[in-house]
């Protein structure tokens, strides 16, 4: 090796990161805290454990979920924290005052994951069985309806919220064979619209929203191939471009945004594809080079939290990337034109929801 | 494959205990509202998963059998329609066949009877599956939450 590839070498050493585990118990999830800074870890005997961000526990673990299953999600606000597993959704309400005791409500119906909304609910994927939207109150009841799709033939089996318009709350669904799903619910929650886009022969597992000002409903979706679909405005309906990196190698799991950049999480690795969210938020993608950086690993799961700090779910621990180190070293890495491919796909559909099916759960 | 016009009783037997096994019309098209193995499967392929479920002893506390379909290249395969990659298969009553379908990965008690979305294995058969080396724990621990591996 001559000393300038050795200099290049050695500039591509890759990120740096620090181990998080949880005494006793294996990780299965790892996201953000829902109330401060600092993460939210599952595991998979039922358990959730809050951290600070460099990943000492401040609360005790306890057990969320009854079944015991595998946490799959964490979401919280005010004084709310959800958790959902394969077998259950449960919502935890906090005591307000020390002494008081926490009440925890259990919806035996398995989720994909929960996300807290912009309009204080909980929403989670269901799979086949649509969407449930959980409505927290102080009261001994906690009101929870489901939206099944298309009398239940569509998997809702991701959510991202984007923003909406003050009376709408508007989120952006991975429907797998059935495309990206485009969910609009009316503040009263009584009125549920969905449109899809068929991407036929892409089994689409995630989504992510990367929008800015200029174009606030950009979003990118990723199949189980590793095809990266790039929506500049899916309100609109605009066609995807559609992009295949030859580089990925493993099932596609993920894809996460933070500071212009994507992350997909295959079964083999963690790939950075550089400033490509921050592009597709631009006028014209334009024509010019993109870095990719690869991070080998077998990672079960990932996820952004704070914009801070990339959160790789390992077999018996978290690893925790800085995102900024990420973006300063990415330059370093090979760059080469976006894999832009055509495909005949991307015309859209209406879909019903069929109903809300209300019924609360004692707390 | 293929929609049956009749439940059949395949004509092999399971290697280990010489188990009987039949491909049912509920599970191959006759009944929308019921799990259906994937269309591009073979009726041999599907009777693999069962066999190496037997080969394997991957039951659960009630006697259940559940198996995967693994190839070399792209791992554990989806075998039904609606993204399961699980098969369940009941004990048989009697001198009856075996039968199985594919088992959803996540629970709804709205769903009524086993054979809908209401499986959900237990997560010691998928220990068992990674004992024997059908899982990698990577994929033992994406199914057990509910994703696929």
């Amino acid at each position: 090796m001559t000393p300038a590839n050795a200099k290049i070498a050695s500039e591509r050493v890759p990120p740096e990161h620090i181990s998080i585990r949880i005494e006793g118990s294996e990780i299965s999830w790892a996201g953000p805290h829902p109330f401060e800074d600092g993460f939210s870890l599952g595991s998979d005997d039922g358990m959730v454990a809050f951290t600070d961000e460099k990943g000492k526990i401040t609360d005790k673990p306890q057990v969320m979920a009854l079944s015991h299953e595998a946490i799959n999600g964490v979401a919280g606000f005010d004084n709310w924290v959800a958790a959902s597993t394969r077998q259950e959704v449960t919502v935890l309400t906090l005591p307000k005052r020390s002494g008081d005791k926490a009440a925890l409500a259990t919806f035996s119906q398995g989720a994909h994951g929960v996300l807290a909304s912009s309009s204080k609910q909980f929403v989670a994927p269901l799979g086949h069985a649509g969407l449930m939207m959980v409505n927290p109150s102080e009261g001994p009841q906690t009101s929870f309806c489901t939206y099944p799709f298309g009398d239940g033939s569509i998997n809702i089996y991701q959510v991202q919220e984007m923003p909406g318009n003050g009376t709408h709350n508007l989120f952006v669904a991975a429907c797998r064979s059935h495309g990206v799903g485009l969910i609009e619910l009316s503040s009263d929650k009584q009125a549920v619209e969905f449109d899809r886009c068929n991407l036929n022969g892409i089994d689409v597992v995630d989504v992510v929203p990367v929008g800015n000002a200029t174009y606030p409903h950009a979003v990118v979706a990723v199949g189980i191939g590793g095809e990266v679909m790039l929506f500049r405005d899916i309100v609109k309906h605009e066609d995807p471009i559609f992009l295949k990196y030859a580089q990925f190698v493993g099932k596609t799991y993920r894809i996460l945004s933070s500071w212009g950049h994507l992350f997909v999480l295959t079964s083999k690795a963690i790939y950075v594809l550089g400033n490509v969210a921050n592009r597709l938020t631009q006028p014209s993608l334009g024509d010019h080079d993109s870095p990719v950086m690869t991070l080998p690993m077998a990672a079960i799961d990932a996820n952004i939290c704070g914009n801070r700090w990339l959160l790789a779910v390992m077999q018996d621990e978290v690893h925790r990337y800085d995102i900024r180190q990420i973006h300063d070293k990415i330059a370093e890495f090979p760059a080469s034109p976006l894999p832009r491919i055509r495909l005949n796909s991307g015309d859209w559909n209406g879909a019903k929801a069929n109903f809300g099916l209300l019924l609360t759960a004692a707390g | 494959m293929p929609i049956l016009a009749m439940d059949e009783v395949h004509q092999e037997v399971t290697r280990r205990n010489g188990y009987r096994y039949q491909f049912t019309r509920k599970h191959h098209g006759a009944d929308p509202k019921a799990a259906q193995w994937l269309p591009s499967l073979s009726l041999a392929d599907e009777f693999s998963v069962f066999n190496l479920a037997d080969e394997h002893e991957l039951s659960d506390e009630d006697g259940r059998l559940y198996g995967i379909l693994r190839t070399p290249v792209e791992g554990v395969q989806f075998l039904g329609t609606r993204d399961e990659q699980v098969a369940e298969f009941p004990v048989a009553s009697g001198n009856e066949a075996w039968h199985g379908y594919p088992v959803y990965p996540l629970a709804n008690e709205q769903a009524t009877g086993r054979g809908g979305q209401a499986g959900r294995p237990a997560k010691a058969v998928f220990q068992k599956m990674e004992g024997v080396g059908l899982l990698s724990k990577q994929e033992r621990k994406r199914l057990m939450k509910g994703k696929y591996a």
